[in-house]
């Protein structure tokens, strides 16, 4: 049997399957090869310039004419670079680990879903985010060790001071949040819809190659929050007729939100896709429907209430006249 | 809504052979509709389960019986287009393993021309498997049209 050659992956038969899954598990155990390296080297430094900071210190006085008696002191903007970028470099090297995307099956996945019409790509760089970031922390960190914020006042100078701590708390945080939630392979359907991939590869069970092993996770965008009764609603009803799964990742399980959520094999990637295509289109088609039959049943409901109340009154009246 | 085979038949007194079963107005509409119902949820039930199977045998089973009809002639790309497959190496399998169940009758008209049938006469559930899947399935290729109507529209 002769396949083309268009992508490395082949699911087709159990041959195919397993040579799959042994190029699969071959492209992972290089990645976290990559990895570990990426990571000791992190930690090296880290060390080095913990055992060498008071050297470093000295070092640290960077001279700005050589004749000049004037030295800068870099400690603080130093000591903060070296520590947010090894902090972030770590997370991201453990989200590179737990992401399972090998080169393979991304190349594999571009061509299932370019041939549905749509376009397999990263969602967001956390990477930039840190770097627009934490440039101002630096920024400001040189501006501490420069000295030029210089406060007279103790409170302006306590105020200042926990502002930064904010600040650079904040810049180191919320790229790695991020990093968390948002670094996802995407394909965006249209404005406001959009279907995020998590691709699940197990290399503990070694006894068997078979497509068990392999998995994708497909989540939809926010549809609306939890609690949206007539959201609730739909969705249930969307689920129960698309056999879409309540429940996807741990972090989307415990999410205010509802979302879709899909579960695949690479073998039925663009029946599942066009599943959850279909049933965001559903969405997108009774929500505003059902929102509506909502708002024009409590109208009516209120309508009768101030009907019923005129109504008592008008008795009253006619009690009272009468007596 | 009725869920149950069993509520269906005990709604409309199905299995009471002393009474008999009178439809007319809204009570035929109603039993028509439950019955498209049910119809639709099995065919539902067949899209799902050809899905879980690691290999397309099954939704080339529900290819075919879509594009039967006593007029067409079906060959392989018919049902890889209606499946919206890119390529036709990844039905091979499929149509081997099908083709040695009995399942599908397949005529070499030319080296690339190959003829592609439901084997009815073999398997007479088909029939009705047929009859069913025609009415009630959406194929890949439906649905993917379905998508992208909804994507052009602002």
């Amino acid at each position: 049997m002769k396949f083309n050659k268009e992508s490395n992956l082949n699911f087709e038969d159990e041959q195919g399957i397993s040579n799959s899954i042994r190029l699969l598990k071959s492209e992972f155990i290089v990645k976290a090869i990559k990895a570990t390296i990426y990571l000791s080297i992190i930690i090296v430094i880290c060390i080095g310039y913990i055992l060498l900071q008071p050297r470093l210190t000295f070092v640290n006085h960077i001279y700005i004419a050589n004749y000049s008696p004037y030295s800068i002191k870099l400690t603080l903007t130093v000591g903060w670079t070296l520590f947010s970028t090894s902090i972030f470099l770590i997370c991201y090297i453990i989200k590179y680990l737990q992401v399972k995307f090998t080169p393979s099956i991304i190349k594999y996945m571009k061509e299932e879903l370019n041939y549905l019409g749509y376009d397999f790509q990263k969602k967001y760089s956390s990477g930039l985010l840190f770097v627009l970031l934490n440039s101002l922390s630096i920024i400001l960190m040189t501006y501490i060790d420069l000295e030029v914020f210089v406060f007279n006042n103790a409170i302006q100078s306590i105020i200042f001071r926990n502002l930064i701590i904010g600040y650079l708390f904040f810049s180191l945080a919320l790229p790695i949040i991020w990093l968390g939630l948002n670094d996802k392979y995407v394909i965006k359907i249209k404005e406001n819809f959009y279907i995020l991939f998590d691709f699940h590869f197990s290399l503990r069970k070694r006894h068997s190659d078979t497509l068990a092993l392999l998995g994708i996770t497909l989540s939809s965008n926010r549809l609306c929050s939890r609690f949206n009764k007539p959201g609730k609603y739909v969705h249930t009803r969307i689920c129960q007729i698309r056999w879409l799964p309540r429940t996807g990742t741990k972090i989307k399980n415990y999410s205010p939100y509802l979302h879709f959520h899909e579960f695949s094999v690479p073998v039925n990637l663009q029946k599942q896709v066009l599943n959850v295509i279909l049933a965001l289109r559903e969405w997108d088609e009774n929500y505003e429907k059902e929102v509506n039959l909502i708002r024009y049943n409590l109208a009516l409901s209120q309508n009768y209430r101030d009907y019923l109340s005129i109504n008592q009154l008008n008795n009253l009246f006619m009690l009272l006249f009468r007596a | 809504m009725i869920n149950l085979f069993q509520d269906f038949v005990k709604k409309y007194e199905l299995d009471d052979f002393k009474k008999k079963l009178e439809l007319n107005g809204t009570t035929k509409l109603d039993f028509y509709n439950e019955l498209n119902a049910f119809m639709e949820k099995i065919c539902r039930i067949f899209d799902k389960l050809t899905n879980i199977g690691s290999l397309r045998g099954g939704q080339v089973m529900m290819s075919v019986a879509k594009l039967t009809s006593p007029d067409a002639v079906i060959n392989k790309t018919d049902i890889k287009n209606n499946l919206n497959i890119d390529r036709l190496d990844k039905l091979w399998h499929a149509f081997e393993y099908l083709e040695k169940e009995n399942y599908i009758t397949i005529e070499q008209k030319t080296s690339k021309f190959h003829i592609v049938k439901l084997n009815e006469d073999g398997n007479p559930d088909l029939t009705l498997f047929r009859e069913i899947v025609q009415a009630y399935w959406e194929s890949p290729l439906e649905s993917s049209e379905k998508t992208k109507d909804w994507r052009s529209m602002e």
